[in-house]
């Protein structure tokens, strides 16, 4: 019997060093948490600073001092190999497949090459939601990549908790400047003045047609300046219930602005106040759009359901690839994957169509790069920036249809971006001069956006009228705003 | 002395080969649970430190949240037409199944498997059973002359709709109530049977009387878990349309995890725990009531 208790004794001393033993190998030294800078750390700029910071059509606003420059050229090589320390910089995407996934090894490798001293690792989330909330746990455990890509509306959660690094000074030593981009809402990057991120992915709207089913149905390609009304005779025309659908949009349940602010624009409303205090649905305008936009599917029956596109959806299926949808709203970020993925039908962009009061105006938004805080190479994730964010990145992503580039020399670059097909890829940035930033930089925009969404789905479903809905969205929306 | 130590050594090395669960229970579980009350009272968003903020969380949730009613109606109408329903469909089933027949462990496998299938894959499945113009059900309505239904389409009928998706998985209640016949003693049927008892009396007189704490676990099990509902609504609607389907636990989700309101969210989920446990502690109330546990009866 004693032995017996020796024994187990003995056995369970050992099981437990073994285990301890384990737990402290796999665990190492946890990194000291870096404080984020609470306390120096610039209040939250109001909107209407950043707003006003860049005009639309007025790119040299951007904040100062950073000059114009070129950062075309290669970064420079680091001092002779073997006397510079290695140095890992690590870039989060969700690009993992197709030409966008390219584009990242492509920039591992070029950097590699340029700077045999530093390793680019790629850490990858596939999926936009998966994607985020690895971020988001990452932010808050102070242990985010060197160096990630994130939307606007998402940044501009953290930029006043110190979770990105201010780049002001790195662009104002290698002279990296705003006006190399394209215009849209500084706020998704900009805060007290200073720079936490920089563009990458830029998005416009648009409309892309199966021109095989206009020429059957002896329709011609639109004019530049057809009118809503034009849109809808078209669409009648295109429209065969059971065989295949005029037009598809998104609409119930969707990003508020994507989905009303083309129609509401043009008609002279507007769907938010510039400091963002003060829903505007139930401007006249905005309901009469949003009737306008609602009728297409409620009374002219030129949509598919809601459900149906779920459905199709969620299992691979896309109706305008498919061959059963004659115009599709959706943005330039499309481009790439149509012109894989169709080869059945002629296909092409076609202008947005002018609105009764003589105005076409689309929104625009960026997504861009960021640098963790805590970052132990700062200088060098930002060089690794400068090549994806830069002209050389930009132009590669754009040449390949990655997504529309944010630098406007690759956005214009007729070998790249605008070389067809489509035949009118200069659609995706002729909205560009007469558009508007989405108003999603802002702390609220997604509790506002589903607060709104819920009262305009009553619209969009038929069982309410645009003014009963707007009236509804712009209550919900303010109780949001101001709480 | 000799014989406290050993009682002393046996105590560890029980504590010992359990700690592995303590450990985790403390650090995933109880931890973060205590954490999240904490938070609570905060205004958290992720990054940056929690700002003390007293019970306004609780204020805004009762006072300036209109979604939070909202998404509790929802829960609650789910719950009152979904526990019931899942009870009584596996209460027949179970009752049938429980006879002798040929197929038998076919028809309760094939009666178990929709509860076994990824709820994922179930709500895609469903998406094209609700679909308008193609779906299963509005074809069956067509053929007998009703006109189709705007299933996932219509702020009315969209949570109907997954309420009836959701009595497909009535499965493992099915089987918790197998069980649970199999314990009815045979005589007491013999002896309904001999008295000239018709299948109803032997039902209300012996069957649910003696299930009757099968029942009790069920339902509490039910309500618990139906509480939860997140996956259908996550997946199928979003929460739509107009809010139809939101769910508390999506609206929760939501408020976590796209608002990044962390100390909100803290306080959505622990006066949700509070609500549960108030309905839990209820049922147990009541059922002294109707319960019949057979150790109970008099000898």
């Amino acid at each position: 019997m004693p032995r017996r208790t020796r024994s187990r004794r003995s056995f369970l001393r050992v099981v437990i060093g073994l285990a301890a033993g384990s737990a402290v190998a796999a665990c190492g030294a946890p990194a000291a948490p870096t404080a984020a800078p609470t306390a120096a750390t610039p209040a939250p700029a109001k909107p209407t600073e950043a707003a006003k910071s860049a005009e639309p059509a007025k790119p040299t606003e951007a904040p100062k001092p950073a000059a114009v420059a070129e950062a075309t050229k290669p970064a420079p090589a680091a001092s002779a190999p073997g006397s510079a320390a290695k140095v890992t910089v690590k870039v989060f995407s969700n690009w993992t497949a197709g030409p966008r996934n390219d584009f990242m090894k492509w920039v591992k490798s070029t950097y590699e090459a340029e700077n045999p001293n530093t390793t680019v690792e790629l850490v990858f989330t596939a999926g936009s939601d998966p994607f985020l909330q690895r971020l988001y746990t990452e932010i808050a455990g102070n242990t985010m990549e060197d160096l990630a890509m994130m939307w606007g509306r998402d940044a501009c959660k953290f930029m006043d908790k110190g979770a990105f690094l201010d780049l002001t000074p790195l662009m104002q030593s290698s002279k990296f400047g705003w006006d190399l981009y394209l215009k849209s809402d500084p706020a998704s990057f900009i805060l007290g003045g200073k720079t936490y991120g920089l563009p990458h992915m830029y998005t416009t709207p648009c409309i892309a047609a199966n021109i095989t089913m206009f020429e059957k149905a002896g329709v011609g390609y639109p004019k530049d300046d057809w009118t809503w009304n034009d849109f809808l005779q078209t669409a009648q025309k295109l429209n065969k219930p059971g065989e295949q659908w005029a037009y598809q949009a998104p609409l119930v349940g969707y990003n508020p602005t994507e989905t009303w602010s083309a129609w509401v624009w043009g008609n002279g409303g507007e769907i938010i106040s510039d400091d963002r205090t003060k829903s505007r649905w139930d401007m006249p305008e905005t309901i009469e759009a949003v009737q306008w936009a609602v009728d297409l599917r409620n009374r002219y029956k030129l949509m598919p359901e809601q459900s149906d596109l779920k459905a199709m959806q969620g299992v691979g299926i896309d109706p305008f690839v498919g061959g059963k949808v004659a115009m599709l709203y959706s943005n330039v970020g499309g481009i790439g994957n149509w012109g894989t993925m169709i080869k059945d039908f002629k296909w092409d962009l076609i202008p947005f169509p002018v609105s009764p009061k003589g105005k076409r105006v689309l929104w625009n938004s960026q997504s861009g790069y960021y640098v963790a805080n805590n970052t132990k190479y700062p200088d060098e994730s930002f060089k690794v920036m400068q090549l994806i964010v830069g002209e050389r990145g930009m132009k590669k992503v754009g040449a390949i249809r990655a997504t529309m580039p944010s630098f406007k020399s690759a956005a214009y670059d007729k070998e790249g971006w605008l070389k067809p097909p489509p035949d009118h890829i200069n659609l995706s940035v002729d909205v560009i001069d007469g558009g508007r930033a989405q108003p999603w930089s802002f702390k609220k925009a997604q509790e506002w956006y589903d607060a709104v969404i819920k009262e305009l789905d009553y619209a969009a479903l038929g069982e309410k009228s645009a003014a009963e809905a707007c009236k509804a969205a712009t209550a919900a929306g303010d109780r949001v705003l101001q709480s | 002395m000799p014989e406290r130590r050993r009682r002393y050594g046996d105590a560890l090395a029980g504590y010992l080969f359990i700690s592995p669960w303590i450990i985790g229970f403390v650090f995933l579980t109880l931890g973060p649970f205590l954490v999240s009350f904490g938070l609570s009272f905060t205004r958290w968003e992720l990054a940056g430190t929690p700002e003390w903020i007293g019970m306004r969380n609780y204020g805004k949730m009762l006072g300036q949240d209109p979604r939070f009613w909202r998404s509790l109606f929802n829960t609650l109408y789910y719950v009152a037409f979904h526990v019931p329903g899942t009870i009584l469909i596996a209460l027949a089933a179970s009752l049938l199944l429980n006879r002798k027949m040929i197929g038998q462990a076919l028809y309760r496998t094939c009666f178990y498997l929709p509860s076994v299938t990824s709820g994922v894959a179930t709500a895609i499945l469903w998406m094209w059973i609700f679909n308008q113009n193609y779906g299963v059900l509005n074809s069956l309505l067509r053929l007998v002359g009703a006109p189709p239904v705007p299933w996932l389409d219509s702020t009315r009928w969209a949570m109907p709709s997954l309420i009836l998706m959701s009595l497909f998985g009535f499965g493992p209640t099915m089987v918790i109530f197998l069980a649970g016949l199999q314990s009815v003693p045979r005589q007491l049927y013999e002896a309904a049977e001999v008295d000239g008892a018709s299948w109803w009396a032997r039902l209300t007189n012996v069957t649910l009387p003696m299930l009757s704490p099968t029942l009790l676990f069920a339902i509490v099990m039910g309500i618990i878990a139906s509480f939860q509902v997140f996956t259908q609504a996550f997946v199928m609607t979003g929460g739509g349309p107009a809010d139809a389907t939101l769910f508390y636990v999506l609206h929760l989700y939501n408020n976590a995890f796209s608002y990044v309101q962390m100390g909100y969210a803290s306080a959505l989920a622990w006066t949700f725990f509070v609500i549960v446990l108030a309905f839990t502690l209820a049922q147990l109330r009541l059922s002294r009531r109707w319960v019949y546990y057979e150790s109970e009866a008099p000898a």
